[in-house]
């Protein structure tokens, strides 16, 4: 923007602000003028904050610039100034009966201390209200908590909530006549039923804690007393024998094996006997030559593996008697 | 001005606005976060409550398992928050066995449990299933906030074992109103008439509750948290924690109306509890009759439970091994501050690590 133009404007905004202004204290007198029969007679403490505004408005006129320096706060300090001393004025004249033109003037004054023993103004619109808000948070609060806390404030919120209350009531209990007479299921409904459910869940919890906690009578518990022991050297023997057999387990499996060399023997055997005439078979399969066969190691009730070679051998030894 | 000129003040005024979009989306829409996050497993349910077992991340060096209980009118969530800052993530890892006694969300079906109901059935159930789960035959019981007078209750009722160790932290036993700040005169006989809420809602709606929470702190709560929400985003700060404390804020859950009215005119209007007339299925709770090994924290800037309100425990309790540890933090912040980290659960630790071996 040219030059022009920035004068132009700031021209325009202090015209703008010269007109709200002249309107205002206009307007201003003109009230006070009328009710100074019936109100605290304020006209002194208008006249201050009139001659504060003035004071402003000649100091904007010094230039844009000069009414937001952030490095002075001339204008914050006057402004402060003249907003407390018209506030302590009120207050003098007895025109606070809420108490609360004290409590803004007590503000006031912890905001000005804040504000002057700390950094200069920000630029930064929302750290100029965080730096405002953390001047300012504790005096804010303090003064809602006394409200809050005050008995008129109790009065009046415990009157609300007893009226709220009410139509609350009556408005659940219109609505519900309402879905009653459309036979629809209302929220009472559906919590007399889930009331039944809960009900019946508390009964299971109940048989659940019964079982849980039930008592035998002292022969029972001596008696699954002892069978617990039992059971407990039954399995320190089972460690023990475990690996044995583990290892006989290792053992049916070379017997396994070994029966099913014999078997290959044997059918080798066979095919050179039918190959020779001459010599004669024995009805148990042993040849004239004298071989005996090996028995096979009855270990336990006899593994399945067992009972194959076992069958094997006898269609081997007796081919004709299937 | 330059193309290069141009681009930056495009980023950057997009990059505003985004900030700006989230701000507004949190306002608007609540804050989200990822919490409770420890694995956990389901070992017993009645009604709405769930009792949670958490698994192991290390070996489980203590025997002597740790129960969990919270508060009615809030999620449990608070206990596990985020990792990293959570205290089930954090006594898991130490090696403890930890359960936690989910209250659940009521429905109106529940307007009638009371304390009793509470205490006497969902809790002492509960205990009896940490016990057969872990296998142990001791437990520590740790409450926190309306979780904690609940425990202590129990904790008097059923003195000596089972229970080996009571953790009460920002616990509120002593009612007196001078003590309550704010809640003492809001909840005045004069003035507050809880029958009005019962017969109106059945179930105290959360956020009425909320409001109330929210009322005591007005500037801080309303102006104050948001301001820091903005601060955050603006100035690119870690907003994790935030984000998830708000989102357990705002994530309140109905105040059963038997238990409320219960609440409101024994507890705050009366003081039963401290002079022992609460009266819980025809047993009467005495304070006094509390034995075991007594640790309880409170927090200095806790307006919800001031510190008065939790120590005086320490002259009522019947135990000879107690102590009470006050800590520079909120009601919340006693759990999630990085004070909080660095001082409470240290100390719960070494606390607990003393008294959860087998005798």
């Amino acid at each position: 923007m040219s030059e022009r133009g920035d004068a132009s404007s700031s021209g325009d905004l202090l015209e703008l602000w010269k007109q709200w202004y002249a309107a205002s204290a206009r307007a201003y007198s003109g009230i006070l003028e009328s009710s100074k029969d019936t109100l605290v007679d304020s006209r002194d403490l208008s006249q201050l904050w009139l001659k504060g505004m003035q004071a402003a408005l000649e100091q904007m006129q010094v230039g844009p610039a000069g009414m937001f320096d952030a490095g002075t706060g001339a204008t914050w300090k006057r402004w402060l100034e003249t907003t407390s001393e018209s506030w302590r004025r009120v207050i003098e004249q007895g025109g606070d009966p809420l108490g609360l033109a004290l409590q803004w003037t007590q503000m006031l004054e912890t905001i000005r201390a804040n504000i002057q023993a700390g950094e200069s103004i920000q630029a930064d619109p929302f750290a100029l209200f965080k730096q405002w808000y953390d001047a300012t948070s504790e005096t804010w609060a303090q003064r809602v908590e006394d409200v809050l806390g005050s008995e008129q404030f109790i009065g009046a919120a415990s009157r609300l909530l007893e009226d709220y209350t009410g139509f609350v009531k009556t408005t659940r209990r219109t609505g519900e006549a309402f879905l009653n007479q459309l036979q629809l299921p209302t929220r009472a409904d559906i919590a007399r039923v889930a009331g039944l459910v809960v009900t019946l869940e508390e009964k299971v919890d109940q048989i659940q804690d019964e079982i849980e906690n039930a008592s035998f009578p002292a022969e029972v518990n001596e008696s699954l007393a002892s069978l617990d022991e039992r059971l407990a050297r039954v399995e320190d023997a089972w460690k023990t024998v475990a690996p044995v057999f583990q290892r006989l387990g290792a053992l049916e499996k070379l017997e396994g094996r070994l029966d099913l060399i014999e078997n290959k023997l044997d059918s080798i055997r066979a095919m050179l006997e039918r190959a020779e005439p001459g010599q004669q078979q024995s009805p148990g399969g042993a040849t004239s030559a004298g071989k005996t066969r090996r028995q096979p190691r009855k270990v336990g009730v006899g593994t399945s593996e067992e009972k194959r070679v076992a069958s094997r051998k006898k269609k081997i030894a007796n081919p004709r008697a299937e | 001005m330059s193309n290069r000129r141009t681009q930056t003040a495009a980023s950057e005024s997009e990059g505003i606005y985004e900030k700006y979009r989230m701000g507004m989306r949190i306002i608007l829409e609540g804050a989200r976060a990822e919490t409770g996050q420890t694995p956990k497993e389901v070992i017993w349910a009645k009604n709405k409550a769930r009792l949670y077992r958490y698994k192991a991340a290390t070996e489980r060096r203590f025997p002597v398992p740790v129960l969990l209980v919270y508060a009615l009118i809030n999620r449990s969530y608070v206990l596990d928050l985020l990792p990293g800052n959570s205290l089930v993530e954090y006594l898991v890892g130490q090696g403890f066995d930890v359960y936690l006694l989910d209250w659940g969300t009521p429905g109106d079906e529940d307007q009638g449990l009371t304390f009793e109901h509470y205490v006497l059935d969902y809790l002492h159930r509960a205990v009896s299933k940490v016990l057969k789960t872990s296998r142990s035959r001791e437990f520590t019981l740790l409450g926190y906030c309306m979780g904690g007078t609940i425990s202590a209750m129990y904790a008097a009722l059923f003195p000596g074992s089972p229970l080996r160790n009571l953790l009460l932290l920002t616990t509120p036993i002593d009612f007196t109103p001078a003590n309550m700040g704010l809640y003492g005169v809001w909840t005045s006989e004069k003035y507050f008439h809880p029958d009005l809420l019962v017969e109106a809602f059945g179930n105290i709606p959360a956020e009425l509750v909320d409001l109330g929470n929210r009322l005591v702190k007005p500037v801080a709560n309303f102006i104050g948290s948001y301001l820091t929400m903005w601060d955050y985003l603006l100035y690119d700060k870690p907003m994790e924690t935030w984000l998830a404390v708000g989102k357990w804020v705002n994530d309140g859950i109905p105040f059963p109306g038997a238990a409320f009215r219960q609440w409101i005119r024994d507890f705050y209007q009366q003081n039963k509890l401290v002079r022992g007339e609460i009266v819980l299925r025809g047993r009467r709770v005495d304070l006094s009759q509390i034995t075991c090994s007594l640790f309880m924290a409170a927090g200095k800037k806790d307006h919800i439970c001031s510190v008065p309100q939790s120590e005086a425990l320490m002259q009522l309790a019947g135990s000879q091994d107690k102590e009470f540890l006050v800590l520079d933090a909120g009601h919340v912040g006693l759990l999630t501050s990085a004070e909080s980290r660095k001082q409470l659960w240290p100390r719960i630790r070494s606390w607990l690590e003393l008294r959860s071996q087998d005798h």
